[in-house]
């Protein structure tokens, strides 16, 4: 009996499988993080907020950032046996540019849980268990930008992974994807830049995040039918 | 159809997410990119990318494919 599993497909679909379990597990993390567990602090009393930080919020961040890596490997993985399997032209069609596009801001939102919002939360971990941390509300302040951010990005991102297979964009292959790409990087890098040291603007807000979001997938959408 | 829009687009007449589209396909060519992923001698493919493989199973379905594809 073949297995399909063990075909030539086999192994890119494993990569996606993963991909999408470990996905999940972090974009629902980063979900909970900014739209239920931020509204509670602001409204609870300090010794419960407290306890969560020392007790709840440690386990949910072991899954938020192995959740995270492992997207980011998969995905990685996905890239490297699509170019392997097709050839390097597969970056010029539909998929390629919105595939990149989505990998763009989900390697943006991978590096921020690794090297901004766990070191940082570290820090607001310590001081909840008694230890004189002098910057740890400053750390936490920078966590909570750049996590604003990573939620920014995740509609977009999703819409963009969705789209690379199920949205088929018409290429004009005369102007190619280039021009694209490049104007859609460059307004993600700034948004980057801003959740490093910026402020966090409308995105202060859940219902700010969300319809930052949406407005920001439907400016990246726009720009790429209209450049390619 | 399955198979074929996971790449292709539903509308034969446009690209799809990567294949190319596939309005007024000869059967020839079908039947060598569904049977053995080659293109028949002479063919000049419309992308350089290497992503389909074979797909016998289908091979009953050509004749339909063929009909939608240039109707």
């Amino acid at each position: 009996m073949d297995l399909a599993v063990f075909g030539p497909a086999g192994a890119e679909f494993i990569y996606r499988w993963l991909h999408f379990l470990t996905g999940v597990c972090w974009i629902g993390m980063l979900w909970y993080f900014n739209f239920v567990q931020g509204s509670f602090f602001a409204e609870t009393e300090a010794n419960v907020k407290t306890g969560v930080v020392q007790k709840l919020v440690p386990r949910a961040l072991w899954w938020f950032r192995w959740g995270a890596l492992g997207t980011w490997l998969t995905g990685v993985a996905l890239l490297m046996a699509n170019a392997k399997n097709a050839g390097m032209d597969i970056f010029g069609t539909s998929w390629g540019v919105t595939i990149l596009t989505g990998a763009l801001m989900g390697t943006y939102m991978f590096l921020n849980v690794w090297v901004i919002i766990w070191p940082a939360q570290k820090k607001v971990i310590a001081a909840a268990n008694g230890e004189s941390v002098p910057d740890a509300a400053a750390a936490g302040a920078r966590a909570g930008l750049a996590s604003r951010t990573n939620t920014l990005f995740s509609i977009p991102l999703l819409f963009f992974m969705g789209a690379a297979k199920h949205l088929p964009i018409n290429i004009d292959q005369t102007k190619g994807i280039a021009t694209a790409l490049i104007v859609n990087a460059v307004i993600i890098t700034l948004i980057e830049v801003n959740g490093l040291a910026g402020k966090a603007g409308p995105m202060k807000s859940v219902k700010g995040v969300i319809s930052c979001g949406f407005i920001l997938t439907a400016v990246l959408y726009g720009l790429l039918e209209c450049l390619v | 159809m399955a198979n074929c829009t996971v790449c292709h687009n539903m509308n034969p007449k446009l690209a799809g997410s990567i294949g190319p589209e596939l309005y007024a396909s000869s059967e020839a060519l079908l039947r060598a990119r569904i049977m053995s992923a080659t293109y028949p001698a002479g063919y000049k493919p419309k992308r350089n990318t290497t992503m389909m493989v074979e797909l016998p199973e289908l091979e009953a379905d050509i004749p339909a494919l063929f009909y939608f594809l240039n109707h």
